[in-house]
């Protein structure tokens, strides 16, 4: 299944959760945040997500800004 | 002693000058000029994780300066939805109730969108977020904001990153005399000199980020900002003398001096 990941299409041969995405990318776990298909997903909802062929996620960090 | 501490929502700072931490060319200068400036209040941004640059994020370095709040801005929001949708991620991020609604849809001038800055402090004043919003230098947008709940307004002095200076300042003087809440000047300076000029004129803070992160020595730089709003809020306090058309001698003009013929 195709999940878009920060706007890169990503093949995956299962379902995964959030965490799991979370984690592939080499994102920290308590350092980003995320949306998935517009809508926020809380850290603690994460584990308990699965993605769907089609998904699209955003994994946001905090970076410099005026 | 009076204490003089800037009162934004339920906090209290002693530092009137803000930091943005954009620009700087690695996170070790940013934490130096961050510490020299003596700011307790820095904004940052969200951005997209980027694998191949993880050094990017912030919030290491941020977490080398626990009594400095973090406060997310909106930038990159083209209207109010997404300001919104910017700022929950902020807090999620952060925890901070702080955020800086910036909206600025135009690249070339990035001029803040009145309207939808409206729109979005609104909405985030429900949420119980303490908005600062990034606005032009419009007194009845202000006074606006001021209803609606924001904690402070931020007029600009000059389009963002442009280094033109404080070329707002009558402006931003009809938005003081009118202000229950303290107006931030924020976008645009380059000097020191221009942010005393606004603190004498009455602002309760100024922000900055080009202006310490783009000069040659960004920690020193900090520390000249830091000295001048320093100044500039003691003169504002100290009250200003009068100006006057005609010259005012200050030695007396002593008649022995004068020829005696």
């Amino acid at each position: 299944m195709k999940i878009i990941i920060n706007g890169k299409t990503s093949e995956y041969d299962r379902q995964p959760t959030i965490a799991e995405v979370v984690n592939d990318i080499g994102a920290d776990q308590k350092r980003a945040a995320v949306i998935l298909n517009e809508d926020i997903v809380k850290r603690t909802e994460w584990i308990n997500t699965q993605l769907k062929d089609g998904d699209s996620i955003e994994i946001l960090v905090l970076a410099g800004g005026g | 002693m009076i204490v003089d501490e800037l009162k934004l929502a339920d906090k209290t700072f002693s530092s009137r000058l803000i930091l943005g931490t954009g620009k700087f060319s690695n996170s070790q200068v940013m934490i130096e000029a961050i510490k020299a400036s003596g700011t307790q209040l820095v904004t940052v941004a969200l951005r997209r994780f980027n694998p191949e640059r993880p050094t990017d994020d912030l919030y290491a370095p941020l977490t080398e300066l626990p009594e400095v709040t973090v406060m997310p801005n909106t930038s990159g929001a083209m209207n109010a939805q997404e300001a919104v949708r910017a700022a929950l991620l902020g807090r999620e991020l952060t925890g901070s109730r702080f955020v800086k609604v910036e909206i600025h849809p135009n690249p070339h001038h990035l001029m803040p969108d009145a309207i939808e800055t409206l729109k979005a402090a609104e909405i985030l004043v429900e949420e119980g977020f303490a908005v600062m919003p990034y606005i032009p230098p419009d007194p009845i947008l202000a006074k606006r904001l001021e209803d609606a709940g924001c904690a402070s307004v931020m007029p600009l002095g000059a389009p963002i990153g442009s280094g033109q200076g404080l070329t707002t300042l009558n402006l931003i003087k009809l938005i003081i005399r009118e202000a229950r809440i303290p107006v931030i000047v924020d976008a645009g300076l380059r000097a020191p000199s221009e942010a005393a000029a606004a603190m004498e004129n009455g602002c309760g803070a100024v922000l900055v980020n080009s202006a310490v992160a783009a000069a040659d020595d960004p920690v020193m730089m900090a520390r000249a900002f830091a000295e001048a709003v320093k100044a500039g809020r003691t003169a504002f306090q100290a009250g200003l003398m009068p100006t006057r058309e005609q010259a005012e001698a200050t030695s007396p003009l002593t008649a022995f001096l004068n020829s005696t013929s």
